[in-house]
This record gives C-alpha cells, sequence and structure tokens, in this order.
C-alpha cells in the first residue's frame, strides 16, 4: 500500500530533520533546561536530597560581594578585550594587506606569526606569561626596570590583575581577528577603491572611509560577535594565572562557575551562574545582530 | 582632448600595449572596440590614471599627464560592474564627488559638518546639482534608496550620474552596458548617446560589442592583440576594413572568408564572374559579407543548406560545389528551394574585400565584373 503524496513527503522530512532535532534536544536543550532547574534548588553534588530555594542563589549572586566583582570584573575584562582586540587586528590586517603587494613573503611571514597565539594552546603559553610577567626575574620587569621605570606586581597587584588578564586575551585573539578582517579585506572589490580614486577620495584616510569600513561592516559585526563571546568566556588565563585572586580582584563569572561547582560541589549556585551567563551571551549576541546587522548589510 | 603617445604597458614581462599612440578630440565619441584580452579595458585605464604605462606619454589638453593620478586629471568614469558605494543613497553616490572636492574634511564629517560656517550653502548647492542630474537620467524617485534596492539599468543611470554630476574634463565608460539586458542596452545606447551630444564633452567607450560601437560613436578604434587594427568612423571600418580581423569583427553577421590563389587573368574558379586587377597569381583571402551576397538569377552556383529564418530577414547557409561554405542574407520573404536544392548568388564585385593571404593586410587592388 502506498502513503498518499503529503504523508510521504512529510516522512522524508521527519527522516531527515529527526535525527538531528533528536541530537540537539538531547544534547543542548534537555541539558540547559535541567540547569534552569537546579539553579532554583539548593543541590549539591553527591547529595540525595534538594530543596527549592527560588531565586535565592541568583539573589546571593548579585548580592554577595564575591559574585558581584565576578561580575564586575567579566564586565571590566569584555570592555577592555573587545575594543583592543578588534582595533588593533584591523591595523594589523591594514597593514598586512598593503604589505603583501610589494613583499608577499614578509606578509605571509608576519600573518602567520601573528596566528601563532590562536594555533597555541593557551594553558601553554599562560606558562611563559607568568614567566614574563614575574615580578622581580621576569623579563617585562627586568626591561622596565632597566629602563629606570617601576615594576609592578602584574598579577598580583589588585588593582591591575584584570587588566593584565586582558592584555593577554587581546594577545590571544588579534591573531584571530587579522585573519578575518584580512579576509573580509580581500573580498572588497577593487573597483571600489578606483571609483573612489575617480571621485577624489585619494588620500589613504579618505579611501579608509569611503570604501574599506562601509565594504567590512560584515566582516566587524562577526569579529564583534566572536570577540565578545571569547572574552565573555575568559577561564584559562584566570584559571592557570591567578585562580580569581589575589582576594578575588581576578574572579571572572566562568572562574567563579567553575570554583563553586567543581571545587565546593555548590550545584545549585553553580547553575544559577551557568544561567546568567548564558542569558548575557544570548542577550549581546541578538543586540549586536539586531543593532548592526541592519547597518552592515546596507539593505 | 586626451592623447597616448606611444603607450606601451607590460605585465611583468608581458606586454599588453605595444606602442599605442592616438588622440580622442574634444567633443568626440571615441569607442575602442575589440575582443576581450586585446588591451582595450588596460588603454582606458592608462587614460584614467588607475594604471601607469611602462613607456610613453598620456597628454590631456596638451599637458603632460602621464604621473598624474585620476582625480588630479579630473576624468570621470563608469565602470562594468557600476562600482557604486553600498552604504550610501543613490544621492550621497552622486554627490560624493563633488563632496569629496568642494568640502573640506571636517565638513564632511557627519553631524559635526553642518557647524562649520559656509559648509550649509555648499551642502545646499551640491543637492541642488544632485537633483538636477538625477532628474537629467530619471532617478528623482530613487534618491533615497540604497544601490542594493536598485535593478542593473538603475545602478546604471547612478552611476552615469556620478560621472555627470562634476564636470570632468573627460568621461572614460568602460563596458558600461555589458550588464544589463539586450533590450536596455540598446535603449541606454541611445541615451548615452544623447548625453554626450548634450554635454559637448569628449566620451572614450570601451566595449567589446561592435554594434554599441557602431551605433554611438563617431570615432571608432578597434583594437587586436595590444595594437590599433584601424580608426577611423564606423563607416571606414565597415566599407574598408584594414584587415582581416577587422573585417571578422566588425558588422553584425560575419563576413565569408575565402582562401584563393589567383589565376594568371586574376580570376579564381571560386567566384566567377570576378577578376583582380593587379593581383595576378597572388595568395588572397577574399571577404564577402553575407549582406553582399544574396539569391539572385544568375551568379555563383552554390546548394543550400539550411535558412536561419530572422523575420526582416534569412541567413542563408550554401556550399559550393567545391566544398567551401557560405553564408548569405536573402529578405525574409524569400522562397528558399528544397535543403540541399540548388542556387545562385548574386555578388557586386566592388563589395568584395582583399586581403593578403600571409599577412591579412588589406590590398590596395579591386576586384571588378568581367563577363562569365
Amino acid at each position: 500500500m502506498r502513503l498518499p503524496r503529503t504523508a510521504r513527503e512529510r516522512a522524508t522530512d521527519l527522516w531527515l530533520a529527526g535525527p538531528a532535532i533528536l541530537a540537539m534536544a538531547v544534547l543542548i536543550f534537555a541539558p540547559v533546561a535541567i540547569v534552569a532547574v537546579l539553579s532554583f534548588t539548593d543541590y549539591q553534588f553527591g547529595a540525595r536530597t534538594f530543596h527549592w530555594i527560588g531565586w535565592e542563589n541568583y539573589a546571593t549572586l548579585f548580592t554577595d560581594p564575591v559574585g558581584r566583582k565576578a561580575m564586575t570584573n567579566t564586565l571590566i575584562y569584555v570592555a577592555v578585550v573587545i575594543p583592543f582586540a578588534m582595533g588593533l587586528a584591523l591595523v594589523v590586517a591594514l597593514g598586512l594587506h598593503a604589505l603583501a603587494e610589494r613583499f608577499p613573503r614578509i606578509s605571509a611571514t608576519l600573518r602567520a606569526a601573528y596566528f601563532l597565539p590562536v594555533a597555541a594552546t593557551l594553558v601553554a603559553m599562560a606558562l611563559a606569561w607568568q614567566m614574563l610577567l614575574h615580578p622581580s626575574i621576569g623579563l617585562v620587569n627586568q626591561i622596565l626596570g632597566g629602563l629606570g621605570l617601576p615594576a609592578p606586581d602584574w598579577l598580583s597587584d589588585r588593582g591591575l590583575v584584570i587588566y593584565t588578564l586582558a592584555a593577554i586575551g587581546i594577545w590571544q585573539s588579534v591573531g584571530y581577528n587579522m585573519v578575518l578582517f584580512l579576509a573580509g579585506l580581500a573580498a572588497i572589490p577593487p573597483d571600489l577603491y578606483e571609483a573612489a580614486e575617480v571621485d577624489g577620495a585619494t588620500q589613504g584616510w579618505e579611501r579608509f572611509w569611503t570604501v574599506t569600513w562601509p565594504m567590512l561592516g560584515p566582516t566587524t559585526l562577526f569579529v564583534a560577535v566572536i570577540t565578545a563571546t571569547q572574552a565573555f568566556r575568559v577561564f584559562e588565563t584566570v584559571a592557570t594565572l591567578t585562580r580569581g585572586g589575589p582576594a578575588f580582584a581576578s574572579d571572572t563569572l566562568v572562574y567563579a562557575l567553575y570554583r563553586e561547582g567543581f571545587e565546593y560541589f555548590k550545584a545549585g549556585y553553580a547553575s544559577a551562574i551557568t544561567m546568567v551567563f548564558f542569558v548575557l551571551m544570548v542577550a549581546l549576541t541578538l543586540a549586536q545582530f539586531r543593532v548592526l546587522e541592519r547597518r552592515v548589510h546596507y539593505r | 582632448m586626451i592623447e597616448l603617445d606611444g603607450v606601451t604597458r607590460r605585465f611583468g614581462a608581458t606586454p599588453v600595449l605595444h606602442g599605442i599612440s592616438l588622440a580622442v578630440p574634444e567633443g568626440s565619441f571615441t569607442s575602442i572596440l575589440g575582443p576581450s584580452g586585446c588591451g582595450k579595458s588596460t588603454t582606458l585605464r592608462i587614460m584614467a590614471g588607475l594604471d601607469r604605462p611602462s613607456a610613453g606619454r598620456v597628454r590631456l589638453n596638451g599637458v603632460d599627464v602621464t604621473e598624474a593620478t585620476a582625480s588630479e586629471r579630473n576624468v570621470a568614469m563608469v565602470f562594468q560592474s557600476y562600482a557604486l558605494y553600498p552604504h550610501l543613497t543613490v544621492a550621497e553616490n552622486i554627490a560624493l564627488p563633488l563632496a569629496m572636492r568642494q568640502l573640506s574634511r571636517l565638513e564632511r564629517l557627519a553631524g559635526v559638518g553642518r557647524l562649520v560656517p559656509g559648509a550649509g550653502a555648499k551642502r545646499a548647492a551640491i543637492g541642488a546639482r544632485v537633483r538636477e542630474v538625477a532628474a537629467m537620467l530619471g532617478l528623482e524617485d530613487l534618491l533615497a534608496r540604497k544601490p542594493a534596492a536598485l535593478s542593473g539599468g538603475q545602478k546604471q543611470r547612478v552611476a552615469v550620474g556620478r560621472a555627470l554630476v562634476r564636470d570632468p574634463s573627460i568621461f572614460l565608460l568602460d563596458e558600461p552596458l555589458s550588464n544589463l539586458d539586450a533590450r536596455l542596452r540598446v535603449q541606454m545606447r541611445a541615451e548615452l548617446a544623447a548625453l554626450q551630444a548634450r554635454t559637448g564633452r569628449a566620451f572614450v567607450y570601451v566595449t567589446h560589442d561592435q554594434a554599441e560601437a557602431m551605433a554611438m560613436s563617431d570615432h571608432v578604434l578597434v583594437m587586436m592583440s595590444g595594437r590599433i587594427a584601424q580608426a577611423g568612423a564606423p563607416r571606414d571600418l565597415y566599407a574598408r576594413p584594414a584587415t582581416r580581423e577587422v573585417a571578422t569583427f566588425v558588422g553584425a553577421h560575419p563576413i565569408n572568408l575565402l582562401h584563393v590563389t589567383l589565376g594568371a587573368s586574376g580570376t579564381t574558379a571560386l567566384l566567377p564572374g570576378l577578376r583582380v586587377t593587379g593581383a595576378a597569381n597572388a595568395r588572397v583571402t577574399l571577404g564577402v559579407r553575407p549582406e553582399h551576397l544574396a539569391p539572385a538569377a544568375t551568379g555563383v552556383a552554390a546548394r543550400l543548406e539550411r535558412v536561419e529564418y530572422l523575420g526582416a530577414e534569412s541567413v542563408v547557409h550554401v556550399r559550393l560545389d567545391n566544398g567551401t561554405p557560405l553564408r548569405a542574407l536573402a529578405p525574409g520573404d524569400w522562397a528558399p528551394p528544397a535543403p540541399g536544392g540548388a542556387l545562385t548568388l548574386a555578388v557586386a564585385p566592388e563589395r568584395v574585400h582583399l586581403f593578403d593571404a600571409e599577412t591579412g593586410a588589406r590590398l590596395p587592388a579591386a576586384a571588378e565584373r568581367v563577363a562569365a
């Protein structure tokens, strides 16, 4: 017996999309739902019972000084990393793109060098940073001392440590963003630069504002989203270099989540941090697309 | 007026232009016609200042501008891809060349620029000029749109508007119609020619379409593999092509080329009834355009292969007795014989072109009619 055509088409749809939907439900939606439920409990790993405590976990996160510190630190980190990681990457990409015309070899070598931090394991690189930033024998302070400048405690000064980590974060993401910007630059039709030249935009500055920057719009949006999500997720450098210290001065959301969940086994509280983190990321991504999408595709 | 003097351009070791010399007089509509890869776009880019010659000079109104940039030369250019700025509206696209030239960097800044004394008046003048150009091109209703919301023909008009908005020394157009559909192309052809007449400026128009070049220009330069094969009025190119390649390239229907060795009296068995004086025993190529080869009561005997009916006319494919294929043109109402049937084609001797079989150059000798 043959099924009617519409039924057969529906069966095909289900057969094609079903497995992926099932996998997404089991591997993504269900865990998120479980975490959301857990965030309203005082559940601890290994415990046999738990109690519903309503919004208490969230209240703790937003009122407790430690929880607030993790939030503000994360926001400072993101606020520093996004503009510098994008700005420097754009400058480097523009330089390498211009250099590639005359000296393709040098440009390719430099590109590889800038990309190395992306390819290298950040945990291993953190070790190198720790040595460079050592207060007395680190190369950075040796040089500063040699120049007669004060030698700060990069990783143990409470006011400085989050910016030190931000600098490492910038160092790490410039290479990746640069590659994205280079791809964006290569996709700009040369005709537009020629039209700009005929129209009188001859200076580099005018060419940049007339052609390069507007044409890089979609790339810039993508880089902004990637950089922001990367920055919000900062964890490796915190875990390996400072463990959130000194005195929670470099505590961040994801590190607090790790500490609460995997060291103190407070699954309920860790779930609440996860939910806040999740909502922040979704809100940020949506906002970026809503605000910027319309302005970068020129429709 | 723009002049090129012995302009050579090499990309690496590959020469693309071999010592081009030409002059585009003031007020003329000059086309550079040639197949793709012949160097016509490179020639235009050298005129524009977007590319520099490896050797030779470029003069604009008598001044040597070889080293000058495109904006210093004050040329306007329309690109094949239109090259509109996608983030600007139609009005802003058209206004950009004026804004770049007339407003200072500070005055161009959005917001801040309005506070600079005098900027408002300048902006108003630019806006008025943009509306004037838009009215000329029928773009008034589209001024607030972005290029992504325009059709190909509208983008084309905006690109032309951007060139028209200021008063350039010369207009350079690089295959501006090749991305349009056939009907629109014919319409824009007439509009561009009318615009040129209206501005009175020299237009240099690069195209691979011989119909465009013939229809619009008063002067055509035919380029073949980096050299100017022939320069002249459209009528000259058609009636007296300087080489076999030009003869092949110019004309709506591909010319028939017959490679023959003439007899002692300058005759050939292929086209009886013709004699070429002054070219006895020479190996030549005879060129006969299909439109000069029509079915008639007497003439060259041939067999019909097939007929392409085009309405007003029919392209008749025939084969001579020795197997040479020929194309002829018959009126649309001509009643063809059955395929394979015999027919005779009349050819007017004054319409036969003679080319050297080796070099392809036009021979001075002329064909004349003899009694068969």
